[in-house]
């Protein structure tokens, strides 16, 4: 059966690329038939379910989901028993996971998933189950996984198969002029082989398709010798000109192509065999060379078929460096760490590995003990990387995730309705050590047509926010928050805006914006079918200004606190809290005490509710405001430092701060202290210019009226 | 005879100097590994056909090492863990 199995993916296989077919294909097909399990699946969103499958007890950063896929890998050659997945929710937000399998019973695999990429809090499973659908036919293969485990509900999704292969590449034979490019051996022609190995004519592209990729391949042709120089040696250099200058596919992007270039001889003389020379600039790894006149052109004394030799180490050479240019590191050095690079999971090293990417003559025996079992194939590590390691470190010309590459899966129409604008409402944008980092964001339609978008769009949990560190990779802010509302539509006219603002200090991942330093922060929104992105902006956060910030700094980039600053207060997170309270009695002139006294304040304001236990049962306790407390908090904060107050809070956020409190002010029955707090909003905001931009006249109508209701006792909820 | 001596892996701007028993001497500074070829730096020495050994010093590691050459002429040397590892493969080549 699986011999069958295979025969049907040669098939498949030579089919597709135009090769001839073996022969004609049995009719009827005689059962049993067994049909590959292995390849890629894609889920169908909303295929065979009423409703998307929730990804976890904790669906942020990742809904909507947008993309599904599953790689199973449990037959076809060189199985890896394992599964792999990846689920990318909007823009960046991705999970990727992998997990060993052991079959169970017909078609059923389980397993624990040993590797996590990405928005992992959203992803708390730890082990799967996978069932196999197999049919003769491609389109009737799919594929169930139940995830579960992490304390979550189980999570089941089906999967519909798209291909044998886990993922597509491409590759372009060049040349240089007076040599040729050579892509096949024949894999019997030297009498030093494994005995068991079929013969055969294998192409560079099989070698590939055994690996999993679907390989496509453009035309080849020769490259100039006058892109070498006068010496007809390449310099890595050179080889990099002439890759831009003759690669069809050419381009600063990350993308699954390389580049493959027969040269003579590097400038380093016959010791180099071939190299993977594209480590300039910011995409790495698309373009590879061997030297055919190098050392891999000199077979050893005595050696039985010198000419098959040669064929052979020039085959072994353009895969081994092709392998480099899928990240992959030789076979002794697997585990090779900083500061040379790192592994993607811990590896051990393979020095007697019968891999293309071991040298034939470093291992024990030397070249004729590594010929006897080699068989033009990678290691199981190694297809386990390529296969199933997260893209971004597999694919050429990829770089550390986000550096240089941005938003780069956006769907940013090329005529934009809409623009979306980053900034800090202050002439500069550097904040105090531990001021938390609050940035207004403002969409304009910038078309001549009303633009209809989510009233919620510039609302945290539906942004993608991405900030980055100089010199660190950079990361998603997944806020605490996220809220279900039902969508509501408003129109944008043409040349108006919406506003809102983001804290992207800190969320769920922790405290991403908080050591010292220029970071870089770039926000998405999505209206409809399209991804409207800013433009990255920068800020920088200063030095502690003395060792006391330091201390308490320890105390204050914590989860509890972070939460109580994001969400503006809360009576319950004590530890919160008390970080807080500590900050405004030690640290009273710092901006981060403004922040803490509104968070410590606000709650003081309301009727506050808590759930609590009682007797086995869940009530609602309520616990009056305290007016008077948060009277001594929030005065000193909003109103006596209303021009630092609302730098700091940002113009947004401190109006609605003030706002919120005049009116709970105003329906306790002071409404002269309401009003008051109204005026001292408006005038703060009125002197305010920010880099020659003054608050729209409008906000400012819009405090006084407001302030006229509270007077009259028309408004008194807020 | 000559010997071919290629510095491998592990250098990260180090400094190698090689010696041999007749005075012949290698030296090289702020040698770093390119990993895709797993070569820092190669080297051919000139030593008497009845040499021993080679002494391999890498001063910015503290090391220094008798490497016993036992007739042989490929010589690799890497560091890994802090110590050097010598190799004496058939044939010397890079890819």
């Amino acid at each position: 059966m699986e011999e069958l199995g295979q025969e049907l993916l040669d098939e498949e296989t030579a089919e597709a690329h135009g090769e001839a077919l073996p022969g004609p294909i049995p009719f009827p097909l005689t059962p049993p038939f067994a049909s590959p399990a292995s390849g890629l699946y894609r889920r169908e969103l909303g295929f065979g379910h009423a409703k998307a499958a929730p990804i976890g007890s904790v669906p942020i950063g990742i809904r909507p989901i947008r993309r599904e896929e599953l790689r199973l890998d449990v037959d076809g050659r060189y199985p890896q028993m394992t599964a792999s997945g990846t689920i990318g929710g909007h823009l960046v937000s991705r999970v990727h996971w992998i997990a060993g399998l052991t079959k169970v019973g017909p078609n059923r695999w389980t397993g624990a998933i040993w590797y996590k990429d990405g928005a992992v809090v959203s992803f708390p499973y730890t082990q799967v189950e996978v069932k196999a659908i197999r049919s003769p036919f491609p389109s009737a293969r799919a594929a169930r996984v139940t995830f579960f485990g992490g304390g979550a509900p189980k999570r089941k999704v089906h999967y519909r198969f798209r291909s044998q292969y886990f993922g597509t590449v491409n590759f372009e034979f060049d040349w240089a002029q007076g040599k040729a490019a050579s892509t096949s051996i024949d894999t019997c022609a030297h009498p030093n082989r494994p005995a068991t190995m079929a013969c055969e004519t294998l192409t560079i592209p099989t070698v590939f398709r055994r690996a999993g990729c679907q390989v496509t391949t453009s035309p080849g042709g020769p490259v100039s010798l006058g892109k070498a120089g006068a010496n007809a040696l390449w310099s890595d250099l050179e080889m990099h000109d002439a890759m831009q200058a003759y690669w069809t596919h050419f381009a600063a992007k990350a993308q699954w192509a390389m580049w493959v270039f027969f040269a003579a001889l590097h400038e380093a003389g016959t010791g180099l065999g071939g190299i993977m020379f594209d480590d300039i600039g910011p995409n790495h790894r698309q373009g590879t060379a061997l030297f055919v006149d190098s050392f891999i052109a000199t077979p050893p004394a005595g050696d039985p078929a010198p000419a098959a030799w040669i064929e052979r180490m020039r085959f072994w050479t353009a895969v081994h460096e092709m392998g480099h240019g899928f990240n992959l590191a030789h076979s002794w050095q697997k585990s090779l760490g900083p500061p040379f690079g790192s592994p993607w999971i811990p590896l051990a090293d393979e020095p007697e590995a019968r891999s293309f990417l071991n040298y034939p003559y470093s291992v024990a025996g030397g070249q004729n003990a590594f010929f006897a079992n080699f068989e033009f194939r990678f290691s199981d590590q190694e297809l386990l990387f390529i296969r199933h390691a997260p893209e971004r470190f597999v694919q050429m010309g990829n770089a550390d995730w986000f550096d240089h590459h941005g938003f780069e899966e956006a769907n940013v129409s090329e005529e934009p309705a809409l623009t979306l604008e980053v900034r800090a409402n202050r002439e500069r944008a550097t904040f105090e050590f531990m001021e938390p980092i609050f940035l207004e964001l403002k969409l304009k339609n910038v078309s001549e047509n009303p633009v209809l978008v989510d009233a919620d769009v510039l609302d945290a949990d539906g942004l993608t926010l991405i900030l980055k560190k100089e010199g660190k990779d950079a990361r998603q802010l997944i806020p605490f928050r996220q809220k279900c509302v039902q969508p509501k539509a408003i129109a944008l006219l043409p040349g108006k805006s919406l506003y809102g603002y983001v804290l992207a200090s800190v969320g769920l991942n922790g405290w991403d914006a908080a050591d010292p330093g220029t970071y870089w922060v770039q926000a998405a929104a999505r209206v409809g079918e399209e991804d409207v992105v800013s433009a990255p902006f920068a800020l920088r956060i200063a030095p502690p200004a003395s060792r006391e910030e330091e201390f308490v700094a320890g105390d204050l980039f914590s989860e509890d606190a972070g939460r109580v600053l994001a969400l503006a207060g809360t009576r319950v997170l004590d530890r919160g809290n008390a970080v807080l309270q500590e900050i405004v009695e030690r640290l009273p002139e710092r901006r981060i005490a403004v922040h803490a006294r509104y968070a410590l304040g606000n709650p003081l304001t309301i009727e506050y509710k808590e759930l609590v236990p009682k007797d086995e049962k869940l009530t609602v306790k309520v616990t009056s405001p305290k007016p008077e407390d948060a009277k001594e908090l929030l005065a000193p904060a909003l109103l006596e430092q209303g021009d630092v107050a609302a730098d700091t809070l940002g113009h947004i956020r401190y109006r609605r701060a003030v706002e919120r409190i005049a009116l709970r002010l105003a329906a306790a029955g002071d409404t002269d202290t309401a009003t008051e707090s109204l005026d001292v909003l408006h005038d703060v905001l009125a002197q305010r210019t920010v880099n020659d931009r003054p608050v729209k006249p409008e906000v400012l109508a819009e405090i006084d009226a407001l302030k006229e209701e509270l007077a009259a006792g028309v408004k008194t909820r807020a | 005879m000559t010997v071919r001596i290629a510095l491998e892996d592990g250098f990260h701007g180090d400094t190698v100097v090689i010696s041999a028993e007749d005075g012949a001497t290698y030296r090289a500074d702020d040698l770093t590994t390119r990993t895709q070829i797993s070569l820092a730096a190669s080297t051919e020495l000139e030593v008497p056909d009845e040499a021993d050994a080679l002494e391999v010093e890498v001063p910015t590691r503290g090391i220094r090492e008798r490497v016993e050459l036992g007739g042989r002429r490929n010589v690799t040397l890497s560091i890994r863990d802090g110590r050097l590892q010598v190799g004496f493969p058939e044939q010397i080549g890079f890819a």
